[in-house]
């Protein structure tokens, strides 16, 4: 708990300076400004969320079974072979349309995403099956 | 383990109700979500081999008393 306590504290720090050096002090461009303030606001919820844990005994057991159940494990990690499932799919449509339009650029970068996404999961599955 | 795979039933609510208890303390007994229990009794959800265990351990009952297996 206390490496994720110094974690977030990290990520708050960063998003908090992204965020003043952009809107503030006009250093950096708006882009890096709304990311700070995202990173800013997930720190700070998360560590809200750790205090509650830590002084909330009730709410602390209930974070417990609501992170270690098995049926929310199952259904997350199913939601997340399905999203990989379903952009996989739209990359290789989107490839086909590029490929059509003829903008090889984007050709290119599509291509370096889709082998790499599905070299990443053969090399996954291969260690995943020698370790279960 | 898994969503919609009918080929375990099981016979919890009837084991609750003999030993007169809720959704929410069996839930508690086994450290899962009280919506869990629900889908295994709906048979939404097929619990793990482990899960079904501690189950069948709470009514003190083997596991085939408490889980049926359909062909």
């Amino acid at each position: 708990m206390e490496k994720r306590v110094f974690s977030y504290v990290i990520i708050l720090i960063v998003g908090g300076v992204l965020f003043l050096l952009s809107e503030i002090f006009g250093k950096l461009d708006s882009f890096w400004g709304g990311l700070g303030l995202a990173l800013f606001i997930f720190a700070m919820l998360r560590l809200i969320q750790i205090r509650r844990i830590k002084t909330n005994e009730e709410y602390a057991e209930k974070w417990s079974i609501a992170s270690n159940d098995e049926r929310n494990i199952y259904i997350s990690k199913e939601a997340r072979s399905k999203a990989f499932n379903f952009s996989m799919m739209i990359q290789a449509i989107t490839l086909i349309i590029f490929t059509s339009l003829n903008m090889t650029e984007y050709i290119k970068i599509l291509s370096y995403l889709f082998v790499g996404q599905l070299c990443i999961y053969f090399a996954l599955y291969f260690v995943l099956r020698k370790i279960a | 383990m898994g969503l919609k795979e009918p080929l375990l039933s099981s016979r919890i609510h009837i084991l609750r109700a003999e030993y007169k208890l809720t959704q929410k303390d069996l839930a508690d007994k086994v450290s899962v979500s009280r919506q869990t229990i629900i889908s295994i009794e709906k048979g939404n959800y097929t619990p793990s081999l482990l899960l079904a265990y501690k189950i069948a351990k709470t009514f003190g009952k083997p596991i085939e008393e408490v889980f049926i297996f359909e062909d």
